[in-house]
């Protein structure tokens, strides 16, 4: 089993603000974080190597957040990894059911919530 | 006395047999047989008369003349044949009894003139008389023939409906039915004899009277109006009405026969509908709304110009058509199975459906009719778009408001975090107080998001079987964690489910007993009560606070109401029992308050229980 500063977690987010704030905490929690704001720079990465958990931001300037996820699930290759949507929207039922992500995150969160649920997923 | 009676009698029956014989005689031809023994019984019978009469009246120069008669007689009862059958008999009878002395059948040259002119004469007779009776054979067949027509004409005028008339060329009544006579309102022996425009008298149908006779042409007019110069208390009558002209060997119009119907009641009925459907055209004209009819073999009836515009087809184009031939494209439509359904239920239904091929979405209500569909429709294009609109903004506004906000909670949760570390306490407080104000702003952001979307409808739940005794406890439970003022007591318990949105209701619960604690700041409890009652599960929050006068307390679930001396002490928007009562709306329950002033407040909801099928 990997040492917890060996796990990777990819927050994906069009905000700076929120990417900077989820790495200081991602962080000093001892997690091994990579803030990508720019979709395409996430894809040509996803080809070299795979994280442990992402973060995904639902609703982007440039992509749905929905979309990007429902398309990794759909690969075999990235099918595996767990990603948990990040929202300001309220029927986040149906966004999870139609993204086939893994969890979902309300904004604004609580910074307990966000490490309980990377935590969650993380283990399983 | 009876000998005598008897005589009469039979002298009686014997004239009578003797005229029914001649009658029966018109009737029909006799056999040869019959015919033969009439005219040898009549020669006998001449020749017997003749020897009788012989001793008084001296025939010697005319022995011919009594056997006239029994030709006559033969060829009256017998026809010709009989009569020349009789006319030979008489000739050999005569020459042979009275003309020759020896009495022998050898003519003679001396009787022989004498013989032809009474054979002549017996044919002539014979062929007189029968002709005669041909003819009055004839005649009394075409009287019959007659009587029976007549008989027959009468039953006809006198059955039918029609009025009747039969006029003569100065336009007298010659003949009128009883259905005529009761439409004048008078007796026929009345009209006989008398002129139709003396009595009816009109100048424009006088004219036209004229003018069949004149011509010969025969005139048919449908309802057309009359009024009757002496019975004006009759108003204008309507009449169905045809005059014919009956011509004689001539050419010229002797005759007319003049036929009438009193049509004035369909005529007003019909009137009366033509007006009535004209004004529901107008109606259905007038609307915004488009409208079209359909029988119930799916064509159209009816058509408004709404319609006509919107389908982008003229009226004419469609009356009469099957909807689903002249719009194929609309067999796999929603309105397609909604209007089967309609029509299969005898139920309406209302919906939104966007039409493809003009790009636009449109409001559609189906009522079943007595005899198909009736369509109402308009176009919501414009308000779909507004509403897409709204959800678009609502989504953005969501986002960019909680983006910071994200933010700014998660740093303070840092810096608080990190300050534990180096137990800086006086600046701890300060962040929790800020946190504090994070939260009440978030839940703010949240109502006015939640507005929005209630207003525009999209406020979406997601209804499952609920626990709702649970839910309340685990609501108190939470409640109860960051209150420190007041105990937050549970009595009751309700056994059954709701079909409820959990998130929702839990709102609900958190928003009055929130509230419920906000308001009695010098109380140290809130009584949550849960019952059942009749299919229903009921809720009760009470506290023992300031109270709501009664005036208020319809209005404090409407947007933006705030009770106007609370508004100093205590924050808010007012939106959250807003919020609650169109969420309970939606789960078709109901919410209400009773309160009185300074002793404090209960509010309650109530939601219908699943019905148990067991």
């Amino acid at each position: 089993m990997k040492n917890i500063n060996d796990k990777k977690i990819w927050v994906i987010d069009d905000d700076n603000s929120i990417l900077e704030v989820m790495k200081i905490v991602l962080e000093d929690a001892g997690y091994n974080v990579w803030t990508i704001s720019d979709i395409e720079l996430f894809n040509k990465q996803l080809k070299i190597e795979h994280p442990d958990l992402i973060l995904l931001d639902i609703w982007m300037s440039e992509k749905d957040g929905c979309e990007i996820s429902k398309d990794l699930k759909s690969k075999d290759s990235t099918k595996n990894i767990p990603i948990i949507l990040v929202s300001a929207l309220s029927d986040y039922k149906k966004i999870v059911k139609e993204s086939n992500a893994n969890g979902l995150l309300k904004k604004p969160f609580d910074v307990n919530e966000l490490l309980k649920i990377v935590k969650k997923y993380l283990n399983g | 006395m009876n000998k005598k009676h008897l005589i009469k009698k039979n002298i009686r029956n014997f004239f009578h047999k003797i005229g029914e014989t001649r009658d029966n005689n018109l009737g029909k031809e006799h056999s040869w047989i019959i015919n033969f023994s009439i005219s040898i019984i009549s020669v006998l019978l001449a020749t017997f008369i003749k020897f009788k009469l012989d001793p008084f009246i001296d025939l010697t120069e005319a022995p011919f003349l009594i056997f006239f008669a029994s030709i006559v007689v033969s060829s009256w009862f017998g026809g010709f044949k009989a009569g020349l059958i009789a006319t030979i008999l008489s000739a050999i009878v005569v020459d042979y009894f009275f003309l020759s002395s020896s009495q022998t059948l050898l003519f003679n040259s001396k009787h022989n003139f004498l013989d032809a002119v009474f054979i002549s004469l017996g044919v002539l007779i014979s062929w007189l008389n029968s002709e005669l009776l041909f003819t009055m054979r004839k005649t009394r067949d075409l009287s019959m023939v007659l009587k029976k027509e007549r008989d027959v004409l009468e039953v006809i005028m006198e059955n039918t409906e029609a009025g009747l008339v039969y006029l003569d060329s100065q336009f007298n009544f010659l003949r009128v039915n009883s259905a005529y006579a009761k439409n004048c309102k008078m007796s026929k022996k009345e009209l006989i004899g008398k002129n139709h425009f003396g009595l009816f008298p009109n100048e424009e149908n006088e004219e036209i009277f004229k003018k069949v006779r004149d011509t010969g042409v025969a005139i048919e007019f449908r309802a057309k109006p009359f009024m009757y110069k002496y019975q004006p208390w009759r108003g204008i009558t309507y009449w169905d009405w045809t005059l014919v002209p009956i011509k004689s060997h001539g050419g010229k119009v002797k005759e007319l026969v003049f036929s009438v119907m009193d049509v004035t009641e369909q005529k007003l009925a019909e009137d009366a509908l033509f007006e009535l459907n004209k004004k529901i055209s107008n109606v259905l004209e007038s609307i915004t709304d488009a409208f079209f009819a359909l029988d119930d073999k799916w064509h159209f009836t009816y058509l408004n110009t709404q319609t006509e515009e919107v389908f982008r087809k003229k009226r004419q184009e469609l009356l009469g058509k099957n909807i689903w031939k002249v719009f194929p494209k609309a067999n796999t439509s929603t309105f397609y199975r909604k209007s089967h359904e309609a029509i299969k239920m005898h139920k309406s239904f209302e919906f939104e459906q966007f039409y493809a091929p003009l790009k636009k979405w449109f409001d559609i209500r189906i009522y079943p009719a007595k005899e198909g569909l009736s369509v109402y429709w308009h176009d919501v294009t414009e308000r779909r778009e507004l509403d897409d609109r709204k959800n678009e903004f609502i989504s953005i506004a969501s986002h960019e408001l909680k983006t910071p906000l994200t933010t700014i909670k998660a740093y303070a949760q840092i810096i608080k975090n990190r300050l534990e570390k180096f137990g800086e306490k006086e600046s701890i407080i300060f962040l929790s107080k800020m946190e504090t104000q994070i939260k009440r702003l978030t839940r703010l952001v949240e109502d006015l998001l939640d507005v929005s979307r209630i207003e525009s409808g999209i406020l979406n739940m997601i209804k499952e079987p609920l626990n709702l005794d649970k839910l309340v406890a685990d609501t108190i439970d939470d409640l109860q964690k960051i209150s420190y003022t007041h105990k937050i007591l549970k009595e009751g318990k309700i056994q059954g489910k709701v079909l409820a949105d959990k998130v929702n209701i839990g709102r609900v619960l958190i928003n009055i007993i929130s509230n419920a604690i906000k308001y009695s700041p010098n109380s140290d409890k809130v009584i949550v009560k849960v019952s059942e009652e009749k299919g229903t599960a009921i809720i009760s929050v009470r506290d023992f606070g300031i109270g709501i006068l009664k005036q208020d307390q319809k209005r404090i679930f409407e947007r933006f109401f705030r009770v106007k001396e609370k508004q100093g002490k205590f924050s808010g928007f007012g939106l959250g029992l807003y919020i609650s009562s169109r969420i309970i709306d939606q789960h078709k329950g109901k919410i209400w308050v009773k309160s009185e002033k300074g002793k404090g407040s209960t509010f309650y909801f109530l939601l219908p229980l699943i019905i148990n099928k067991n």
